[in-house]
């Protein structure tokens, strides 16, 4: 039989040999699953679940507060020896040196390490409080300032040019700044903010710092602050540190104003610290823990030493006590050699208590100090004072 | 009447027929290959009776629909199934696939989140709670090592799978203790599929 003639262009030839092989490729297709399906075994499942799964919203663990407020009442009166950098109360920290502007000298701040990690944060803000120190001829204090977190600079506010913030002579004057690149408590834990103040009078002056402390919220508490542990004045040029005395187990020390009784404890002598956990009001407190380390201002003669116990508050209201005059919490005869205690306090079981706790210390020295052959009265100087709050929220 | 068919008509049609022809020579092949390799065979004898089997994977008793919640790192949730080979045919094996419909670190972060492992009572296991806790009277076997608890068609070892009998499985979910931070406030759900496939097939 002739072939019919194509009266196609080579083209479209081309096009209908492409379709025809396609069609010969799926029918292929078409035949190896029929086989296939003829070695298909049987197979059978069944379902379980679904089980929802849903972890706490902070996991349990300890988070440490310090006696940022200090009240020393060893002389039978209460004296503010609080943080100075903690509270805007006219207790002010002095840097060393007059500082004049353009100088890059600073005064760097590291913050407490408080709050659970990994929550977002928010309203972050750095609150600082300062003046001119005054003196002749002497202007206002102003300042400018860096976050920093993790060895990296966050974000800069202000300069040299443009002041965050300027007081007036040497009326105090706070200035509270946002600081929106803090997002989380990873970053708000320990967090470093490096100031750079001047003061602008005819004459260098130097500047008083009244309070630097940061501020936000988290998705579980309204508000919190985070207190200074550490501060490094570098307005010398050369930077020195100074760490609030009971922060941390180091070289600095708290000494109380006046010696302590003798024979037995007086309750109206006392060392008074207060602690702002700010635990979120649904959180469950499965421990609080009070660390003091402290030792004698002096060596304690004569077969004598000096005790302690405490006592614990919701605010005013007593909770326990730890300890009596008759029985110590501890003693401690030297006046080199801290002495670590490690008080559990389980009648602080609440977030309220927990929020409000106040503990007093009540120091004497045992069995009598001051004449007639016994030892010398002394004072106590405490190392640390801090409490660890352990609770979660489910 | 009849028109003659233009050339173009002309080609059009016969590569229809040729396309035609194709598919239906497909289609024969696909006939023939199933009839080729198919299992059962029919036989000339008139008295005999070929019938063939069933293959039922049930789970008649399961607490896999029981939630846990608020967990903590190092915590633990253990759910009980019964698996039960209901057909004539038994299984070959077993596998566990794991996904989760609403999906969080929980069920992604391979290393700290959410860990599986399922062990083998050999008798009932006795239950206690909740939180549910279950002991073992018989002798117990490991039916998955614990591992991250999304996966797909994962091998399930030391069943019976036994047409007739019943596996007693104790699921165990590990929040590990290393889990940090990012893991708190959390929500996964977690649906599992438990699928088993015949035995090797076998002279009848």
């Amino acid at each position: 039989m002739a072939r019919r003639p194509s009266f196609l262009s080579p083209d479209r030839r081309r096009s209908r040999r492409g379709v025809r092989a396609a069609v010969l490729a799926g029918t292929a297709v078409a035949a190896c699953i029929g086989a296939s399906l003829a070695f298909a075994g049987f197979n059978s499942a069944i379902t379980g679940g679904p089980m929802s799964v849903t972890s706490k919203r902070i996991f349990p663990g300890p988070r440490v507060a310090s006696a940022w407020d200090l009240r020393d009442a060893s002389s039978g009166a209460e004296a503010n020896s609080s943080d100075p950098l903690s509270y805007a109360d006219g207790v002010v920290q002095t840097p060393s040196t007059a500082i004049a502007s353009g100088t890059n000298r600073y005064l760097e701040y590291t913050f407490s390490n408080s709050r659970p990690g990994g929550i977002s944060v928010s309203s972050m803000q750095f609150n600082f409080r300062l003046a001119s120190a005054g003196g002749g001829n002497s202007g206002n204090g102003c300042f400018w300032f860096d976050v920093r977190s993790s060895g990296s600079v966050l974000a800069t506010h202000g300069s040299y040019a443009s002041p965050v913030g300027c007081s007036t002579g040497t009326t105090q004057a706070t200035f509270s700044t946002s600081i929106p690149e803090v997002t989380s408590t990873d970053q708000a834990n320990g967090l470093v903010v490096r100031v750079y103040p001047w003061e602008t009078g005819g004459t260098t002056r130097k500047v008083n710092v009244d309070m630097a402390t940061v501020t936000g919220a988290t998705p579980y508490v309204a508000a919190f602050t985070a207190y200074e542990t550490q501060a490094i004045d570098d307005t010398s040029g050369t930077p020195s540190t100074l760490a609030w005395s009971l922060a941390t187990a180091d070289s600095t020390t708290f000494t109380d104003v006046t010696t302590w009784p003798s024979a037995a404890p007086n309750t109206a002598r006392y060392l008074k610290l207060s602690f702002d956990p700010t635990i979120p009001n649904s959180a469950v407190v499965t421990s609080v823990t009070l660390t003091n380390v402290w030792r004698a201002s002096a060596n304690v003669t004569n077969s004598g030493t000096l005790c302690y116990y405490l006592e614990s508050f919701n605010g005013t209201t007593s909770l326990g006590t730890h300890g009596s005059g008759g029985s110590a919490q501890n003693c401690n005869a030297s006046g080199t050699n801290n002495v670590t205690d490690s008080v559990s306090l389980p009648e602080v079981n609440t977030v309220t208590k927990a929020n409000s706790l106040v503990i007093k210390l009540y120091y004497w020295v045992s069995p009598l100090c001051g004449g007639g052959g016994n030892p010398t009265c002394v004072k106590s100087v405490t190392d640390q004072a801090q409490v660890s709050f352990n609770y979660y929220l489910d | 009447m009849r028109t003659r068919k233009s050339p173009r008509a002309l080609t059009r049609s016969s590569g229809r027929k040729l396309l035609l022809s194709i598919a239906a020579l497909g289609a024969a092949a696909s006939i023939a290959g199933l009839g080729t390799f198919a299992t059962f065979t029919s036989s000339t004898s008139s008295s005999n009776t070929i019938a063939s089997g069933t293959l039922s994977l049930t789970a008649p008793f399961s607490r896999l629909g029981t939630g846990a919640s608020p967990i903590a790192a190092g915590d633990t949730m253990q759910r009980a199934i019964d698996l039960s080979y209901s057909g004539s045919i038994s299984f070959g094996s077993a596998t566990l696939t794991t996904n989760a419909p609403s999906s969080s670190s929980l069920d992604t972060d391979a290393t700290n989140g959410l860990q599986i492992a399922i062990d083998r009572c050999s008798q009932a296991w006795t239950e206690s709670g909740p939180p549910y806790t279950y002991t073992c009277g018989g002798s117990t076997s490991t039916v998955l090592a614990s591992r991250a608890v999304i996966g797909s068609s994962i091998a399930l070892s030391n069943l019976t799978l036994t047409a007739g009998s019943t596996d007693h499985l104790r699921v165990t979910l590990t929040f590990p203790s290393a889990a940090g931070n990012t893991l708190q406030n959390q929500s996964s759900t977690i649906s599992y599929t438990f699928a088993g496939i015949q035995r090797a097939a076998t002279d009848q």
